[in-house]
């Protein structure tokens, strides 16, 4: 592997409550190369948004990082002072955020809120940031006419493409996807994936892919990580996931979801419901809902193991 | 556009629904303001001379639906009727000395306190939990709690009676020459300072709340995360992402207050003996002038109206998704 692009060690995020913090990040370790793929799938609430929020450090208070290292391009993000955030935020790393109706501001039209980005960062004059948003515009499959428009007037996949235009304003290095395409039909998530992954390969950018949508994400991606109750579980090549995963979480999360040749009913949920971040289970998290949990899982937290080339899972058990 | 008209369509027809019930709510009551102003001259009076006195207040035995139609003719055409209070001025010109001193008065005290507060309110809501976000409205939410006359009279009796710093009363002193000259203006804004003042000291907080906790729930919102996400300097995240939003509901307020000037200086304008339309209001319920009332009454209507239409048009430049649900 060549040198990471993104390099995560060690991460914790905490949400500090009048009860004590929850952590919602627990030492987690991600690497990510150039121009790579990297979904990462987990149930609503399992700290895969505010991992990608740690990485842009645009976390809302009460949640702090409370410990780890993030490496991106050779740089500590994590010690970066404000200004060096701003260069940061953007000009390298962006991100789609999940609801396109809300990450739009309602009273400024589109093509302003594309301007004033490239404003932000470039010195450059406001014709010309006026017509280089008309061109990202275009990229993402909207006429440049479009730019006086405000986000009311758009459809719902229209103002993701939007999200996506703002994204690639500066040609990052790394776009963060944060559910994407949840507020949107199949069809208009499929065309909009498909674009996404146009855009990737002529751009060369890396793209890290949060979803709940497990099918979805292994067709997207080029690698996978699991996420559980806060913890990563299991991380691999995408086709190896699909066809070999290791983790019972992970298996159990493919069996959930129904297969277009398979026989009607043969989709099977996991027992039981993912474990409260405030009170977590001790041991490995998964094992009150794990068919194969022995009572070493119940004491001692499962370290990341590699099982096969480059892929990494936390069950000694599972074979 | 379309939505424009209609609206105008709407505000006129709760116009004539104003009108209507203004001419017959006095009738309703007993006595008429011929027979008040006569019993005023105790006799002195002939009874010929009643019936004109009648006439001129359009209380003429024909029934009432031709009366009603006279009365509306009346005042589209400007003409309210004869003042008792202030026989023999019409309503008219009585209303129009009063209303330019309440104008400026109370009109300019509630956009200078909107704007201070609105901006207190961004100040507070951007620095929250800040230095001026600990202090400001919970000092200001106590100075409003105040009853208004209270402080009113207290900041005249020490300020003006007792310090000798503001004057007494009126809206500009007695030896002073009206015209537009700087001593006069000069003159003029020393006597409305005071009232001024003790007005936006009491609503300042009122703006800075709303605006403070619309825009702290906006400061959470998808859009101003985004902006700071994008590398935006933090006041064109403030201003254009949050505060632009923030203010809509605040406009809508605004427009109530505006509107609510020309009948709410009551108290303003008595304890500063100002010569606004406050002040002509408690003149005309004390001398029983009922064509002046009604003439403040029908003022109040219309101005609370027409802010209504102001702020609908404001409000079409600020949110362009008014424009589209107009069209």
């Amino acid at each position: 592997m060549s040198a990471p692009l993104l390099s995560v060690r060690d991460l914790c995020v905490d949400y500090v409550t009048e009860n004590g913090p929850v952590r919602a990040v627990d030492t987690v370790d991600l690497d990510l190369s150039p121009g790579e793929i990297l979904g990462i799938a987990g149930e609503s609430g399992c700290g895969k948004s505010t991992l990608a929020q740690a990485l842009l450090r645009t976390l809302p208070p009460p949640a702090v990082i409370a410990r780890g290292r993030v490496t991106f391009e050779g740089r500590d993000v994590l010690a970066m002072s404000e200004p060096e955030l701003r260069g940061m935020r953007w000009r390298r790393m962006s991100m789609v955020f999940q609801s396109a109706m809300d990450a739009l501001n309602p009273v400024t039209t589109i093509g302003e809120q594309l301007a004033d980005t490239i404003l932000a960062h470039e010195p450059v004059s406001g014709t010309e940031a006026r017509r280089r948003a008309g061109a990202l515009l275009e990229r993402v499959g909207i006429p440049a006419e479009r730019l006086g428009s405000y986000a009311h007037q758009l459809s719902g996949g229209m103002r993701q493409r939007v999200g996506i235009a703002l994204a690639l304003a500066l040609e990052p290095a790394l776009v963060i996807l944060d559910e994407p395409t949840t507020a949107l039909d199949v069809i208009v998530e499929r065309e909009i994936l498909a674009h996404i992954r146009t855009l990737q390969r002529t751009l060369g950018f890396a793209v890290i892919y949060i979803t709940h949508d497990l099918a979805r994400m292994l067709q997207f991606s080029d690698r996978v990580a699991i996420f559980y109750a806060a913890r990563l579980v299991e991380v691999g090549p995408a086709a190896t996931i699909a066809t070999a995963p290791r983790h019972p979480y992970t298996r159990g999360l493919l069996r959930a979801f129904p297969r277009v040749h398979a026989e009607a009913g043969a989709a099977e949920s996991i027992p039981g419901t993912p474990p409260s971040l405030r009170t977590p289970p001790p041991g490995c998290r998964f094992h009150p809902r794990c068919p194969i949990a022995v009572e070493a899982c119940r004491r001692e937290r499962p370290a990341l193991l590699e099982v096969g080339p480059g892929h990494l899972a936390a069950c000694p058990v599972a074979r | 556009m379309h939505y424009l008209l209609r609206r105008l369509g709407f505000y006129l027809l709760a116009a004539w629904a104003a009108l209507t019930i203004n001419f017959f709510l006095p009738r309703l009551m007993p006595g008429d303001p011929a027979s008040t102003l006569f019993a005023r001259f105790k006799g002195k009076l002939d009874p010929a001379a009643i019936e004109a006195l009648r006439a001129t207040f359009g209380l003429t035995d024909a029934p009432l639906w031709r009366q009603y139609l006279t009365s509306l003719g009346h005042v589209l055409q400007g003409d309210l009727g004869v003042s008792i209070a202030y026989f023999p001025s019409p309503v008219a010109e009585v209303i129009g000395t009063g209303l330019g001193w309440t104008l400026f008065l109370a009109g300019s005290a509630v956009i200078v306190s909107f704007a201070i507060g609105t901006l207190l309110g961004v100040v507070a809501a951007w620095w929250r939990r800040g230095w001026a976000d600990s202090w400001l409205p919970s000092t200001l939410i106590f100075v409003g709690a105040f009853p208004y006359f209270w402080l009113a009279m207290a900041a005249l009796y020490v300020l003006g009676f007792t310090l000798g710093w503001f004057p007494l009363g009126h809206a500009y002193s007695d030896d002073a020459v009206p015209g537009w000259t700087w001593a006069f203006t000069a003159d003029v804004l020393r006597h409305a300072a005071l009232p001024m003042t003790t007005i936006v000291l009491v609503t300042l907080g009122g703006w800075l709340l709303t605006m403070r906790n619309t825009m702290i729930s906006l400061l959470g919102s998808d859009y101003v995360n985004l902006a700071r996400a994008k590398g935006l300097p933090s006041a064109q995240v403030a201003l254009r992402y949050a505060a632009r939003n923030a203010l809509l509901p605040s406009v809508t307020g605004f427009g109530m207050a505006l509107g609510f000037v020309l009948g709410g200086s009551l108290l303003t304008e008595i304890v500063f003996s100002y010569p606004g339309q406050g002040y002509l209001l408690v003149q005309a319920v004390r001398a029983q002038d009922y064509p002046l009332m009604q003439g403040i009454f029908l003022v109040i209507t219309l101005a609370v109206l027409g802010t209504n239409w102001l702020v609908d048009l404001i409000y079409l430049w600020l949110d362009p998704r008014t424009r589209d649900a107009g069209s």
